[in-house]
């Protein structure tokens, strides 16, 4: 772990330990939760240091304050008397600092030239709780928690493997986050890995609460529509994709984990693909890719049908539409403006109210609204229906990130078919299409395996092939081993 | 330096985008809400040469809850030009018309005899044309026949699609297009048949009463619904249902006791063409119906002899009605059969001796008609 940069000129440790908890105490500005108990460690009179609101006060007693009672008239060095795993001697005060809000307590002895550092962490926990935003089915109910070395824990617990490197940094020159790289140095591209290390260390913030937050300083394109690291909560995803050579970023304080570099594809697959049988799994599959079509384009095409190309409708259908269109004062365009806008200010109110009031709004919002509008002759029904099975379908992509981005895409496809019809939607789809081939993540391609096309990648693409079958590697992430090791076994003769 | 000049050039690019959009005014939006659906049309000839063009269309009442009537309004003018008569029925009608979702065209008996191909053709031209509507030739006048009020449905543009298309299932005449007769209007050697429609007034209803024979753009000849089925058969073209009922007995008690109605259940058709060397032309047309009977009060169809004797009968009944058939539509010389289409394409050094508009009456065509009974129901 790299150590906390330091903003001063350091001062080394003084060999008096009042003047040592003095100097400490201006540093911290006098913060209240600085705490100090005198001791006597063989005739010499000392000083343990801590913060009481990250040190755990027990450990303290037990792995610092005992053993220095019991060795009391033994001459032996504090070394060998505290029993606590992790123990450091401290030269510089600033240092010593870096210690303290780490949570460590600082064990000062007149006479001494340095300090030692014990680690006395209090373990704030929370349980491992299901990640509200990615449910599955069936599978594991586990979901990353605030503490990043939880965390890592409970990534080590799914991969017992040797090749699994984890490297630390701090980020934020105001908030010293810790930051965690992990990958699996078998598969990952060194290159990848190395283009990753050179832009953690080029990024200066001063502040660095979440994953979310690095995203954009991590990316290319900030500007896309598209999301191009794939955040989530889930071990047993992040551990999926290690396994592909996709390398993994964690932080201290925050339960998201964020994967790079991803394709377009992995926003769709859900591990509940790989815990339900081949063909639910490819169904719920392709139903997703089919949901993302019809939340971009539905409302787009609507428009494009009764704005210019009425003549494609069925004729069993036609009537009906232009029933339900008659007497709407607005343009299409305005109608689903208007539609698009009040789902989208159901859904933010919904979002940030507890859940007993938020499914009031959705009641209020959904049912009231859609049915007055209607009968109140300002919006056609079938434009309610349209708009319905767009939100609806936006919300079946597993990623909320890439939902967010579906929806965003509907407005420029609405436009151009406003103006244009189909020509126009084929023109917004045209520059949709150019930009998800342009756009990389982090040097690899975002839109593989079909541009550019990897005909053994599609099979874990569209559709999901039986897992024995798939033997070689998604090639996105351009990992350094392509082979992978599923086989039946028994079945070879 | 160099970015700026990029964004500079991404702005004017981005600019010139929008005026191109935004600032040409060619916005060729119609909005469904704006148009008048036409979906069915009639066109007749008037006395002084005139077209008159009926139009049906529907229009919406809207109720105060959202419940929505929807009913047919029928318009029409004159002009000398369909296209005109159109023009001349904007003039008259709020919105603009649009057929391009018209589901059937009727045309009166008078103009499709003079030329259905001129009343067509500006369908033709027209990207938008609604080239896959139903056609169908009325008896007396196409105007008639969308002013009735069917029971069977408040509109008449859902009225004669579902009419010609469960009458074609019974096995009367394959449903044409637009589109499918455009190319037979032209083509030698291979004519067409239209359904034939006759109004009942009194009972404010249409009904198929047979087809018309056309011969390129003209209407040539009516046949009946026996007639044109038989015919349809013959031409190898076997519909859901065909039926047919023939006389077998005559009883004097209960009259219904004398006949039989059978249903087709399978054919195969050989066409056989025999060219003597002085262009002679004789057609073995052979056709082999497998048949089930649909009603037969006399029954006695458990015995094999009997069996064999309806066979006869119905045999010998059908061979007349194909001979009486075919007289009708050389006469009418309505080359349904496509018999100078295959002359072309398996005999050119012939067919370029004949001239097919004459020789076509003069061929002779023999019918010979095999009726097998196959099943007769679940009752013995």
């Amino acid at each position: 772990m790299k150590d906390h940069q330091c903003k001063n000129n350091s001062k080394p440790v003084n060999r008096v330990a009042d003047d040592n908890l003095r100097v400490i105490q201006s540093i911290l500005h006098e913060t209240s939760d600085l705490k100090s108990r005198r001791i006597t460690y063989q005739e010499s009179a000392g000083m343990i240091i801590y913060l009481e609101s990250i040190a755990d006060t027990e450990k303290i007693q037990q792995s610092v304050i005992e053993p220095l009672n019991r060795a009391m008239d033994k001459a032996q060095p504090v070394e060998q008397v505290i029993t606590n795993t992790e123990l450091s001697l401290i030269e510089e005060l600033h240092k010593g600092v870096g210690k303290l809000l780490n949570g460590s307590c600082l064990l000062t002895l007149d006479g001494m030239s340095s300090m030692y550092a014990v680690n006395v962490t209090n373990q704030l926990t929370r349980t491992p709780e299901e990640p509200s935003n990615e449910k599955v089915v069936r599978g594991s109910h586990e979901g990353f928690v605030d503490s990043l070395t939880q965390n890592l824990g409970l990534i080590r617990k799914r991969l017992e493997n040797e090749n699994l490197v984890i490297k630390q940094y701090v980020m934020g020159q105001t908030s010293n986050t810790k930051l965690a790289v992990v990958y699996m140095d078998d598969l990952v591209n060194k290159e990848v890995l190395a283009e990753i290390f050179r832009r953690i260390e080029g990024i200066s913030v001063d502040m660095a609460f979440s994953p979310g937050y690095l995203e954009e300083f991590l990316e290319n394109k900030t500007l896309s529509p598209f999301p191009q690291m794939l955040p989530t909560e889930r071990p047993d995803r992040t551990m999926a994709h290690l396994l592909d050579g996709r390398v993994a970023v964690l932080s201290e304080g925050s339960a998201t984990a964020l994967i790079l570099p991803v394709t377009f594809l992995s926003f769709f697959q859900s591990p509940d693909d790989f815990n339900s049988r081949v063909l639910s799994g490819s169904f719920f599959r392709m139903l997703r890719m089919v949901s993302f079509l019809v939340a971009m384009t539905l409302p787009a095409v609507y428009i494009a049908i009764i704005g210019f190309h009425f003549e494609i409708l069925p004729n069993e259908l036609i009537l009906p539409v232009k029933a339900s269109l008659e007497g709407i004062p607005f343009p299409p365009i305005i109608e689903a403006f208007v539609m698009v806008f009040t789902i989208e200010l159901i859904r933010e109110a919904g979002v940030r109210l507890p859940t007993p009031i938020g499914q009031t709004i959705g009641i209020v919002g959904g049912l009231v609204i859609g049915d007055a509008v209607v009968s109140a002759g300002f919006i056609s029904n079938v434009m309610v229906i349209v708009i319905a099975v767009t939100a609806v379908a936006s919300y079946t992509v597993p990623t909320y990130e890439m939902g967010s981005s579906i929806r965003i895409l509907t407005f420029p496809l609405m436009i151009a078919a406003s103006l244009l019809g189909f020509l126009g939607i084929v023109m917004g789809l045209i520059v949709i299409l150019l930009h998800l081939c342009k756009l990389e993540s982090l040097g690899t391609p975002y839109f593989s395996p079909f541009a550019p096309l990897n005909v053994s990648g599609l099979k874990d693409a569209v559709i999901r092939f039986p897992l024995w079958k798939m033997n070689s590697r998604a090639m996105d992430a351009l990992p350094q081993n392509r082979r992978q090791h599923n086989s039946k076994g028994w079945k070879r003769k | 330096m160099k970015t700026s000049e990029m964004k500079k050039k991404w702005f004017l690019l981005g600019t010139l985008i929008m005026f191109i959009v935004l600032l040409t005014g060619c916005w060729d939006q119609r909005l469904i809400k704006e148009s008048r659906l036409i979906l069915a049309a009639g066109l007749d000839l008037e006395a002084n040469g005139k077209i008159l063009d009926t139009v049906v269309y529907p229009v919406v009442n809207k109720g105060s809850n959202a419940v929505s009537m929807i009913r047919s309004v029928v318009v029409s003018s004159t002009g000398v030009t369909t296209r005109d008569a159109r023009f001349n029925l904007d003039k008259k009608v709020s919105q603009m018309f649009d057929a391009s979702r018209n589901r059937v065209f009727l045309f009166g008996e008078k103009l499709a005899k003079k030329d259905i191909y001129s009343s067509l053709d500006v369908i033709y031209r027209d990207p938008r044309g609604s080239v896959n509507a139903m056609v169908a030739v009325v008896k007396g006048s196409a105007k008639k026949s969308l002013e009735i009020q069917p029971q069977d449905s408040t509109l008449l543009d859902i009225y004669y699609p579902e009419l010609l298309r469960s009458t074609s299932a019974i096995g009367l005449f394959e449903i044409e297009t637009v589109q499918s007769i455009c190319t037979l209007m032209f083509e030698e050697g291979n004519d067409f048949l239209l359904p034939y429609l006759r109004v009942n007034e009194k009972q404010q209803r249409a009904e198929v009463i047979g087809t018309a024979m056309f011969h390129h753009n003209k209407m040539t000849g009516t046949l009946t619904g026996k007639e044109s089925t038989l015919l349809l058969l013959m031409n190898g073209v076997k519909q859901d249902y065909p039926r047919f009922t023939f006389k077998i007995a005559d009883e004097k008690r209960v009259k219904e006791r004398n006949y039989i109605t059978i249903l087709v259940n399978d054919i195969e058709r050989k066409m056989k063409i025999d060219i003597s060397p002085e262009q002679k032309v004789r057609v073995k047309l052979a056709l082999e119906m497998d048949v089930n009977v649909n009603e037969l009060p006399i029954d006695h169809l458990d015995s094999a002899a009997k069996a064999n004797e309806f066979n006869k009968t119905l045999t010998k009944e059908m061979n007349a009605l194909a001979k009486k058939t075919l007289a009708k539509i050389q006469k009418a010389n309505c080359d349904e059969l496509r018999i100078g289409k295959r002359i072309r394409s398996f005999h050119y050094a012939d067919w370029k001796q004949m001239n097919w508009e004459k020789d076509y009456r003069n061929i002779s065509i023999e019918p010979d008609i095999k009726i097998t009974i196959i099943q007769h129901g679940i009752i013995n």
